[in-house]
């Protein structure tokens, strides 16, 4: 087995080695019942130290058991993947293996109990005592006749016991006649006399042993000695024999000395009588030892079955713990992955279906990761994109805003906002509907979305198209939609891509054109009529206003007088009509405006029928401005002329001319104190023939309006907060073209 | 809890064992010196419970360890044990002959008695065992004695040692209060 191999084998059993502890103190167990079940005593020195051992091992096991499910409690705490699944199978481990093993254990503790009890019956019992007592008794008969035998040898030997006591005592010996007897005389005060054996057995004694105190003081004081007394022997064991100590009396009474007999029994008396004796010792020392041989069996049992399921359980944990690890860490590694974490890779050695499994995640992983990283390119590269269009749309100078198909507003433009007057940004994502419930006069522009995508067919792919007026707030704009549907990318109805432009100049510019056009033929065809009319009239009225009665005349007078007037009205409105239709060429020059402001001011003098008050606040940092001199001034002219007619009903008439500046624009401004203009007016003031002045041509503002334009100036009209009207005029300070 | 008895067993075991001296007694210690050595005389009555009879007279022998020690009479963290000398001796019965066996086992002595007072005061009898050679001990320097009864529960069956460690009746050592004793040569 190679290095590698152990290492591996050592790394596999790694988790398991309290396991083989456990499997190590169970065999310890073992021994420690079976030697238990025993009465031999070749165990007697290891019982302490297994037992101690075997405890110390369950309290360690339950320590550790404690340990182990306070960890999963703390795992569940913290909700680590797959702590509950651990539990279960912990809980499902520990009945499967508890139950029987618990089971097993009372049927053990059942079946040994019954088993002890069957050794012990209550006739080999009596037997047994029987014959202990019947081997005692047939000592006690055998001591009874040596006792009697000793005594009748006694009374017919006294004599020869005190005179001659070693013949006699030998003579005694021969007469017992018993060759396993010893006979020793003992002086009162217990020293030995005489002794005298036939065939002396016990060989360790030659010399014969001291009378023991109690027997000297008992037989001194008359009373004869017969027992069976055991001798210990050098080997330990001991030598019984029947003791007879009788007193030897004088002819007085006197106790003289003391006879000692010692009868050694038979080997076979001795050998069956120790039998007996052996087998009833041992029969009671069981007896004895039934109830604690069953706590005994008891607590060892309950010690193997804790350990074991101490064991079991510990094992279990450990192997479901191993078991749910790729678990725990598949699904760490999901969590992870649901994170957004795609690094997540998963170690694994195994090579099982769990294995498989984790060498899958890893590869589902990798493939999200690639997925996710190519998703995110694309991502980037359609913000790209989309902020390309994005900025493309706001480069564009026309309206742009798509819907969905619910006509919620998708996106807008920069030139969608500025073209509706409102910021559509915070808009995004609200219906139509609800854009002009906020904002009321885009309903036409609205209206005119709803009635495309009423018009539009899903799969259309013509544009709809429509003009539409939007008044703005400043003035009333000409709007021109292309609506078209967009592509159904998922099947659906598509939305909807308006596409929207400010014509408001281009129709203005038409419809100059056809009023100069109208004009010019209005000049020339109404102009050149007008002074043969007027002269025509003139000389009516120098060759016939003295021919005729003075009624007549009177009547002549008057009719020429209002022909000639007539004409020369008509000959101004001829003569704006054609200043309009002038497109005179314009010769741009730098102009200090509040120098230019200040002259045209001296042109109008308060006099009586001048009343209106002209003010000046002018910007002293204002820079020159490229203007046309001749054009600006008859801007002027108009503008003062159109103040001084609103302002001819009140007491006090008024006009403010100012002017500021900005880094772009100069800022020119009039402010009257006149009734103001109508808010409807403003739509269409600068449109020809616009006027609600009874006397007015309607082209005073028109022409304004197209020196403005000719000059990149815009111009806007307002109400002049009490009273009165504004208009404020911007002149770039840096033209184009 | 049914495992409490192992909890209270190891608590037992920990306990010290003078806890358990309620049926052995002993008499003063004699120390003298004999020739080139410390000698001890003394009497024990050891301990015999009803249980313990009992068992004795079902044929199970009872064996005690009987120990005495010598120590410096300064004590540190612990007393520091010069010498020490153990006598083990054994107590059977044979039913046969009514009459218990004596052995001491330490010198090899075996007595036999009918009666079992007298048979415990016979193994009890601590007669001139020696301790220590006087050549180790200090000349009128203080020492303490000390005297150590123990029941050898390994001497027991197998089946009755558990018990004997739960079991009350089964507590009969004993560990006498050290006596002081200064040498004087």
């Amino acid at each position: 087995m190679g290095i590698s191999t152990m290492m591996r084998l050592h790394d596999k059993l790694k988790p398991y080695r309290f396991v083989l502890l456990i499997a190590v103190l169970l065999v310890f167990s073992l021994i420690l019942l079976s030697q238990s079940l025993q009465t031999a005593q070749d165990f007697t020195n290891t019982y302490g130290a297994l037992l101690l051992v075997n405890l110390l091992g369950a309290f360690i096991l339950l320590a550790w058991l404690a340990v182990n499910l306070w960890q999963l409690k703390q795992d569940i705490v913290k909700q680590t993947p797959g702590a509950k699944l651990q539990i279960r199978l912990v809980a499902v481990l520990a009945l499967l293996i508890g139950i029987p093993m618990l089971v097993a254990f009372f049927f053990a503790r059942h079946v040994i109990h019954q088993s002890v009890e069957n050794w012990f019956d209550t006739q080999t019992e009596e037997v047994l005592q029987d014959a202990l007592t019947l081997s005692r008794s047939l000592l006690d008969l055998k001591t009874r006749d040596s006792l009697n035998r000793l005594e009748g040898l006694i009374q017919l030997n006294k004599e020869g016991l005190i005179t001659q006591p070693t013949f006699t005592l030998t003579t005694l010996a021969e007469m017992l006649g018993d060759r396993n007897s010893d006979l020793t005389l003992f002086a009162s005060a217990g020293q030995v006399i005489a002794t005298a054996s036939i065939d002396a057995i016990n060989t360790n004694n030659l010399l014969p042993q001291p009378l023991p105190d109690n027997i000297l003081q008992q037989v001194r004081q008359g009373t004869p000695y017969a027992a069976l007394d055991a001798d210990p022997l050098s080997d330990g064991t001991v030598s019984s024999f029947i003791r007879i100590v009788l007193p030897v009396r004088d002819t007085n009474q006197r106790i003289t000395s003391l006879l000692q007999a010692q009868f050694h029994l038979p080997d076979e008396l001795r050998q069956l009588t120790d039998r007996v004796s052996k087998a009833n010792a041992q029969y009671q020392t069981l007896a004895f030892l039934r109830e604690p041989l069953k706590t005994s069996v008891t607590i060892n049992l309950s010690l193997v079955v804790l350990l074991t399921l101490l064991g079991a359980v510990l094992a279990g944990i450990q192997a479901t713990r191993n078991f749910i690890r790729p678990v725990s860490e598949l699904t760490q590694g999901a969590r992870s992955i649901a994170k957004g974490d795609y690094s997540q890779r998963l170690e694994t050695d195994r090579h099982d279906e769990l294995g498989d499994l984790m060498h899958t995640f890893n590869d589902m992983a990798e493939q999200i990761q690639k997925s996710r990283d190519e998703l995110r390119r694309s991502q980037l590269t359609a913000e790209g994109q989309k902020r390309y269009l994005q900025i493309l749309l706001n480069q564009i100078t026309a309206g742009v805003l798509t819907c969905d198909p619910k006509l919620r507003l998708r996106t807008a433009n920069n030139a969608a906002s500025r073209l509706l007057g409102t910021s559509l940004d915070n808009q995004l994502g609200h219906t139509l509907t609800e854009l002009v419930e906020k904002h009321s006069p885009l309903s036409p522009f609205i209206e005119a979305i709803e009635a495309a995508a009423q018009d539009l067919s899903p799969q259309s792919e013509k544009a709809w198209e429509n003009q539409i007026s939007f008044d703005a707030a400043d003035s009333r704009h000409i709007l021109m939609l292309r609506i078209n549907r967009l592509p159904d990318l998922l099947h659906t109805s598509g939305g909807l891509l308006v596409v929207f432009d400010d014509i408001t100049a281009i129709v203005q510019s038409q419809r100059y054109a056809a009023w100069q056009d109208i004009a010019r033929r209005l000049a020339h065809e109404i102009k050149n009529p007008l002074t043969p009319i007027q002269l025509a009239a003139d000389r009516m009225r120098y060759r016939l206003l003295d021919h005729l009665n003075e009624e007549d005349a009177r009547i002549l007078d008057r009719a020429t007088h209002t022909i000639i007037q007539q004409v020369d009205s008509m000959k101004r409105l001829v003569q704006d009509f054609s200043d309009f239709a002038k497109s005179p060429k314009v010769v741009m020059q730098q102009i200090d405006l509040n120098n230019f402001i200040q002259d045209m001011v001296i042109m109008y003098p308060l006099t009586d029928k001048q009343r209106m008050k002209i003010k000046q606040a002018l910007d002293a940092q204002c820079p020159h401005i490229i203007a046309d001199l001749g054009r600006l001034r008859q801007m002027f002219h108009n503008l003062i002329k159109n103040a001084i007619e609103a302002t001819e009903k009140e007491a006090n008439p008024r006009l403010l001319i100012s002017t500021q500046c900005d880094k772009d624009n100069l800022q020119l401004c009039f402010i009257d104190n006149g009734p103001g203009i109508p808010e409807d007016l403003r739509l269409w003031i600068f449109e020809p023939y616009s006027t609600n002045k009874p006397k007015g041509t309607g082209l005073g503002m028109a022409i304004v309006k197209r020196i403005l334009d000719e000059h990149q100036a815009s111009i806007n009209i307002s109400s002049n907060d009490p009273q009165g009207a504004k208009i404020v005029i911007l002149f770039p300070l840096n033209p184009q073209g | 809890m049914r495992w409490s008895w192992l909890v209270i067993t190891l608590s037992l075991l920990s306990y010290h064992s003078s806890l358990w001296a309620e049926a052995t007694r002993a008499t003063l210690l004699q120390p003298s010196i004999q020739g080139q050595h410390l000698v001890v005389d003394g009497q024990i009555s050891l301990g015999m419970t009803p249980t313990m009879e009992k068992a004795l007279l079902h044929g199970i022998a009872i064996e005690y360890t009987i120990q005495v020690k010598i120590m410096d009479s300064a004590q540190w963290l612990w007393r520091n044990t010069l010498a020490s000398r153990k006598m083990r001796v054994r107590l059977s019965y044979d039913p046969l002959k009514q009459t218990y066996l004596l052995s001491n086992l330490t010198l090899s002595r075996l007595n036999t008695d009918r009666d079992l007072p007298r048979a415990l005061t016979t193994l009890g009898a601590i007669q001139s065992l020696p301790i220590i050679s006087i050549q180790a001990l200090e000349a009128n320097k203080a020492y303490l004695l000390q005297l150590e009864v123990q029941l050898e529960r390994e001497s027991l069956p197998n089946a009755l040692r558990l018990s004997s460690l739960i079991d009350s009746e089964w507590r009969i050592n004993l560990t006498g209060e050290p006596q002081s004793w200064v040498f004087q040569p």
